[in-house]
């Protein structure tokens, strides 16, 4: 029997996986965050914290393929920077990324009344990397002569006054790639700009040690970091509806950890047994 | 209750919009059968998204990158603010054609010259600040208050001295573990072992966070699938 739980046909814990994830969905199962990290809390009060018309730079460094886990946390940040009345200046370093801005600033920006131009602007995507980010700390009109709609930015009255990272109150940057390191490096170590990051889980590990060093002002760690800070908006939205379905993979995933690791020690076990005798040592003479 | 954003406007359905819910609904699923085993669906999946992502990325390249910078600079440098033509622009452009050198043997030499210049630009720019950020402050946020501070500075809490100090001692264990010029035998070979424990800990603390992550596509996915596509369904 433990050899057959060793080797059950993983097609099996897909649909196992797929059922407990669609479950919450069918069943309107809702979990709103109990606790709230420390790290996305320290995000929003810096936010809470800038005055009203701060520009505020988001790089939404990310694509379709981590759209769930980004996506809601772009749009509570969003939304949050409409409500205090910051200066949204969104742009990508991701080709991918240019409607991901898009979507998220026009929505955002037409739920909370904002004008395009005015209030907020989607400077799209420019190719660079390394280039782009130290460039803004030089020019940020130069870099960007155009927006994403290839509308000159020079009279933009969203980017007036704002010439490079000296103008800027925040640079929030959110993505599933080793961008937010490329930010911290060269916008916050080299113009002091401050930075705070919002990533994947699978990324997160990477960036918690410039929380401790105070090179990020604070950090969103995936989908449940989106849902805390949905709730610390008061906004519930995709997060906060996702997040009973993660509770209930964990509890899969540690049962099925648990289950595998039995069932592992009981085979040994069980292979051990039968074997009465040892084996003879060997006599030297086949040498 | 789902997301507002997520639902689509079904009291006036449009007919474009419905045909890209069923489009990308039927993606999906042909790029989750991969899950029961590999087949022609998926194949077709997989080589519609590389097709569709380049030809998307050069989209966007021209215009974001060579309209902007070479096209309206050179012929309509009103549209970037410019007072006249700026012929400048023609000395990058000029290096990022010698890339295409690459195509042609003869001329494949010429592609070394725009490497060499932007390995030498990243280089320089990158050593000093990545070498500031990733070591000199990662050192400095190591070297932690270890004990009660001097009158007047802010008092730690007990949890912050103990975290301080098995912050260190993890930092100094790994690096023995990663230290291969001496035998890790004796105390060095305890300190190294005890290295062991604290990466098997960080790789533990990686692989919940992929799980979360790859639990979170999913569920986007799903959402899409109830919310969007289901609905269609009914409604027809």
């Amino acid at each position: 029997m433990w050899d057959k739980l060793l080797h059950i046909d993983r097609r099996l814990i897909y649909a196992l996986l797929f059922a407990v994830v669609l479950a919450p969905f069918l069943l309107q199962w809702k979990q709103p965050p109990q606790y709230i990290n420390p790290w996305t809390q320290s995000l929003y009060d810096y936010i809470e914290k800038l005055p009203p018309g701060t520009p505020v730079l988001v790089s939404f460094d990310f694509d379709p393929a981590v759209k769930p886990e980004l996506y809601p946390m772009a749009m509570a940040i969003t939304r949050h920077l409409h409500r205090r009345n910051a200066r949204v200046i969104g742009m990508t370093m991701l080709p991918s990324g240019v409607l991901m801005v898009d979507d998220v600033l026009n929505q955002t920006g037409e739920e909370a009344g904002k004008r395009r131009g005015e209030d907020w602007v989607n400077l799209g995507y420019k190719t660079g990397g390394l280039a782009v980010i130290l460039g803004l700390g030089e020019n940020l009109k130069r870099v960007f002569p155009t927006d994403a709609h290839l509308a000159s930015t020079a009279p933009l009255p969203v980017l007036r006054g704002v010439r490079n990272y000296q103008d800027i109150g925040l640079l929030i940057t959110i993505s599933g790639t080793g961008m937010p390191g490329a930010w911290i490096a060269f916008a916050h170590q080299r113009y002091k700009v401050p930075v705070a990051v919002g990533t994947t889980s699978v990324q997160a590990t990477d960036y918690y040690v410039y929380l401790r060093t105070g090179q990020i002002v604070g950090m969103l760690n995936g989908i449940a970091a989106a849902a805390e800070y949905e709730k610390l908006i008061g906004v519930p939205d995709q997060a906060m509806l996702g997040m009973p379905g993660v509770t209930a993979c964990h509890l899969l995933m540690v049962l099925l950890v648990i289950v595998g690791n039995v069932a592992y020690f009981a085979s040994r076990r069980h292979r051990e047994e039968p074997t009465a005798e040892p084996p003879e040592p060997p006599t030297g003479e086949e040498v | 209750m789902p997301p507002t954003a997520a639902l689509p406007n079904l009291a006036g359905p449009d007919p474009w919009m419905i045909a890209g819910i069923w489009v990308a609904a039927v993606i999906t699923l042909a790029v989750y059968s991969f899950l029961y085993g590999d087949n022609p669906l998926y194949k077709v999946a997989e080589h519609l998204f590389v097709g569709i992502s380049a030809a998307y990325g050069t989209v966007i390249l021209y215009n974001t990158g060579v309209l902007p910078k070479l096209i309206f600079p050179l012929f309509s440098p009103d549209k970037v603010d410019l007072p006249g033509p700026n012929y400048l622009v023609l000395l990058p452009a000029l290096l990022g054609l010698m890339f295409f050198g690459r195509f042609i043997p003869r001329w494949s030499w010429m592609s070394r010259w725009p490497i060499a210049f932007i390995v030498g630009l990243g280089s320089g720019a990158a050593i000093p600040v990545v070498f500031q950020a990733n070591i000199l402050e990662q050192a400095h946020g190591t070297v932690a208050p270890f004990g009660p501070l001097a009158p007047g500075a802010p008092a730690l809490g007990v949890a912050d001295l103990i975290g301080n100090w098995v912050l260190a001692a993890a930092v100094l264990t790994t690096l023995a573990y990663f230290y291969f010029s001496k035998p890790h035998t004796g105390n060095f070979g305890r300190a190294s072992r005890l290295g062991v424990w604290f990466l098997m800990i960080a790789f533990g603390a990686g692989f919940g966070n992929t799980v979360m992550a790859r639990v979170a596509l999913l569920i986007g996915r799903l959402q899409f699938l109830v919310y969007q596509w289901a609905p269609l369904w009914w409604h027809h």
